[in-house]
Formats: structure tokens, sequence, C-alpha cells
């Protein structure tokens, strides 16, 4: 693997542009320039912004929180669509819908038929049943974008956390997942879910934390998953700690899912159906002892600092001993945990070297001499997308933030959520 | 010349702590966007799993602060929480207080 590159290769647009006038450099090549982005504040003052999906006339379906789900409309006008529980001001509210830490309304997808269907699909924590779960429902949507019926809840079996635990982060809502992306490859629906700090959800074979799902529009298993025998046949992978980002590869469509480490390790990891992320915090394994509230995803030193390289030797992300098949990272952000939380590809030649490659959105965690790193990083790969050739942190136009979400729209630019409260456009 | 001695007497006792304060407010800041603002926000709205601040009175910022810096835990983001206030002085502590209930009231 490369070490990141903090230099951006590319010439200052002013050179680029002289060039192109002496010798006649393709457009393309000006192009190339994708240091020089254009920034647009699309929204703010918005609530934990999670998530964003979109239309082809770039209508954007958005998610924040603890309020619910928006549609912003290409006039420029809001539609508040689904309120959560205390909410106001939306057309529909559903009083089951919570939030609490880590946990609430996550993400949201567009049905890829949705001019046929109007159907949406949400994600969010809910108090429905005892204990809550997180559920993944479906909506339609009217014709004027101004409300959502019809709910169906296609999962209601992700697991919640309930109660504080003994752990850095370690309130209600931790380790949630949430992000739900349809595949434009197979057209199936991805779900990505997190361990909760139980250290028994990873290597689970019914519980439905840490896996990723691969599901149809009515919530059944995709027919050609293929976990291990005794597992949920819902499961495409599972072994995951906390997955918040996923996209696919723009040529081979496969996906690959960006993941939070545990003060060390941040992953992205090229997913292979029935595999194994090869995480598993459960003590008394894999060399390790008691830990604390029987979770050993913090240890051994859950509250100091210590190097991330021995973290790793003791409870690695991949645990490639207990797990020699499992699915290799291809990517560890050299060793950091800095909150790696969502995933897209840029695609369209107006992003000139930076055609099909990765951007993952880092939130940034200053814990024990960790550089706060909050950041999107460029991760080019190579033609199969199996391996990482370089990678660079954007120049930004624009202050950094807690980097959510990253979608590209429609109209080519990059969509990014901030916990800050706003969504952010990017145009090369 | 009695008068203009007892004016400028005034005049300290009222531009003095103001001036001061002043300069309190701005260590705080300094503090607050290099060491707060990343996880609570830069209106110390709270952000993700980081707390809201802007609700809280000085006396209980800086009660929970001097509790971190003495290495208790207190809820979950102990972790984060204690390296960072290990660092800071009572004025830190002070000046950070006073700078999120004047700044975010």
């Amino acid at each position: 693997m490369l070490e990141r590159s903090r230099i951006a290769t590319t010439l200052p647009y002013a050179a680029a542009l002289a060039c192109s006038t002496v010798i006649a450099v393709p457009t393309l090549a000006m192009a190339t320039n994708t240091t020089s982005l254009q920034h647009t504040v699309v929204l703010e003052g918005l609530q934990a912004p999670w998530d964003m999906a979109f239309l082809p006339d770039g209508t954007m379906f958005f998610t924040e929180k603890c309020h619910g789900l928006s549609v912003l409309l290409p006039s420029g006008e809001v539609n508040k669509l689904l309120g959560m529980n205390e909410a106001e001001g939306y057309a529909t509210t559903a009083d089951d819908l919570v939030c609490e830490g880590q946990a609430g309304m996550n993400g949201v997808a567009v049905d890829p038929d949705f001019e046929e269907n109007r159907r949406i699909y949400v994600y969010s924590t809910s108090a429905m049943s005892d204990p809550r779960t997180n559920r993944v429902m479906r909506f339609e949507v009217d014709d004027a974008l101004s409300n959502v019926s019809e709910r169906t809840d296609i999962v209601d079996d992700i697991p919640y956390k309930v109660a504080e635990s003994d752990h850095p982060f370690g309130g209600p809502g931790a380790h949630n997942g949430g992000r739900i992306r349809f595949s434009p490859g197979d057209g199936f629906l991805y779900v990505t879910t997190g361990d909760n700090h139980n250290s028994e959800v990873p290597q689970s074979p019914t519980l439905m934390g840490s896996k990723v799902l691969r599901i149809d529009t009515d919530g059944n298993a995709a027919p050609d998953n293929a976990p291990p025998e005794g597992f949920d046949p819902r499961t495409y992978t599972y072994g995951h700690r906390n997955v918040q980002g996923i996209a696919f590869h723009p040529q081979t469509n496969t996906p690959i899912v960006a993941e939070h480490g545990p003060w060390h390790s941040d992953e992205i990891t090229v997913l292979v159906n029935g595999g194994n992320g090869g995480w598993d915090p459960r003590p008394n394994m894999a060399g390790r002892e008691e830990c604390p509230d029987d979770y050993c995803g913090y240890s051994p030193n859950q509250m100091e600092g210590m190097n991330r390289y021995e973290r790793a030797s003791f409870m690695p992300m991949t645990d490639l001993e207990t797990y020699p098949d499992a699915m290799k990272p291809i990517w560890d952000n050299n060793g950091w945990s800095q909150g790696s939380g969502s995933a897209a590809f840029l695609t369209g030649e107006q992003w000139g070297d930076w055609d099909g490659a990765m951007v993952v959105g880092i939130m940034g965690i200053g814990f024990g001499g960790t550089p706060i790193g909050q950041r999107i990083d460029v991760i080019q790969l190579n033609e199969e997308g199996t391996e990482v050739l370089d990678v660079t942190e954007m120049t930004l136009p624009m202050e950094a933030g807690r980097f959510r979400s990253v979608v590209q729209g429609p109209d080519g630019s990059l969509y990014t959520a901030v916990d800050e409260g706003m969504i952010h456009k990017l145009t090369p | 010349m009695k008068n203009l001695v007892l004016r400028t007497v005034a005049a300290i006792m009222i531009l003095g702590p103001s001036s001061a304060f002043a300069q309190d407010l701005a260590a705080g800041e300094k503090l607050y966007q290099s060491t707060c603002r990343a996880c609570h926000g830069p209106s110390a709205q709270g952000m993700a799993s980081f707390p809201k601040l802007s609700d809280k009175t000085e006396e209980i910022l800086v009660e929970r602060l001097q509790t971190y810096r003495e290495g208790e835990k207190v809820g979950p983001n102990s972790a984060l929480m204690i390296p960072h206030a290990t660092k800071l002085t009572d004025e830190d502590i002070e000046n950070i207080a006073a700078y999120i209930t004047t700044t975010f009231p």
C-alpha cells in the first residue's frame, strides 16, 4: 500500500491554462485540476444531517438524525416529509422513530424504479419493539413530493444498543451502522449495520448487527447470498465493526465498504459474497482475557493513548490469525482511527484524474495523540478496484468538518453532509 | 486636578475589568477553537455523540473540566475528555467556560 500523499500532484489552474494555449493540451487535461473545487452551501442550520439520495432532476432527499426525512426540490423549497418522535412541522410523524447517541434516522435510498413506484427507503431506530431495534422502512412519496405514505418495515430486527456500557462512546445507540444503498449492478438493497458494543454480534449467525445485508425491496434475502451455513440468509458479509460507508465500483459494481476502526485502523474493504470482516471483540480468545463489559473492542487500554500498531496486534480490526480467510482491507488509514464514515465514487470527465476514484469522508477523532484528521480522502484504485494506488487529501474550498456523508449528485458534483449542520456541494 | 484623578480612577475601575475580561474571552476562544470545536461544534451545539455545551452554566462547565482533569470518568466520552483536560490550567478552564457561556448563551 502506498503512503498517503498530502500534496496534490496536479498543475495549478493558471499553469494548466497556459499549457493548453501553447501546446493545445486536450480539454480533459485541464480538468485534471481537481484541486480547484467550486463550493456551494446547499443547506445549513440542519440538525445532524446524515444522508442524502437524489432523483435525476436534482431533487435531494435528506435525513436529519433526530428530526426526520425531508426533500429539497430543484426550486429550492424544502418539504418536511417524515418526522420522528417530537419533531414538528412534518407532513407525517412516526412516533416510534427515536434518536439517541449515534442512532436515529440514518440512511436514505431511492428505489431504482422510483419513476414507476415512487418508493423510498429509510433506516431508523424505532421504539416499536421492546427492546428497540433499527428498521429499514419503505415509503411511497406523493407526486407533489410533499408527503410519504404506505409505510412498510422491510427489516425490523437490526440490533440497537439499549444501555450504556463501560467503553468510549459507550452510551446507548453506539455502533449503529445505518447506510443503505442500491447496487447499480444487481439492483439489491445493501444495508450496513454495527456491533452495538456487543462482542457476540459480529460473528453471530443470527444477530443482524455487524453485517452487510443484501435484500430485495420487500426485505427478502437476495437469492445468491452465500453466508456460511446456519447464517441468516439476508447476510451478504459479516464480522464487521461499524460500517457507515458503502459504495459500488463504477466498472465492476463490486460493493466496497469504509469502516470505523477501534482507536486504530479505519479500513476500506472490497466485499466478497459470504465473506467475514474478521472483527471479533469477544473476551477470552485470541490471546485476550477479560475485558470491560465483555467487549474487547478498545482494549488493551481503552481510556489512554498508546501505539496504534500495538493496539492492532492485541485487538485487530481484521483478525487474520483467527480467521485466515477473512476479507483483507485494501486501506487502513496508515493505522489511524479517525472516523471513516462514508464513501462514494466520483465519476465523469469533469473530475479529471479523479474520474473513477473513491472518496471517503472522515469525521475526525482526536484521541491519544491521533491527529484529528477531518477531511475527504480521494482514493485511487486499480482498474479492477481491488488495490489502492494512491491517496490524496482533497483540497477543500471551505472549512473542514465532520464529514458524515458523501454522495455524488446527478449533476456530477460531490455533495457532503457535515455534523455541523450543513450540506455542501463541491464542483470541479 | 483632584477631579482628573477621580475621573481616571473611575475610568480604570470601569474599563480595567472590562479589558481583562475581553482578554480572557480571547484566550478561551483560542482554546475552544483548537481543542473543543471539532467535537462540540462551532456553536457549542453538540454533534454526534458529543454533547451540547451551550445550554450549560459556567459553573457546570468548570466543575466538569476540573473533574476530567483529575482523571475521573464521567460519562461515555471520558476517554476523549481526560487527555484534553489534563493539559488545562485553572485559568484555561475559566476562560473556556466564560467563552462558551458568553458567546453561545
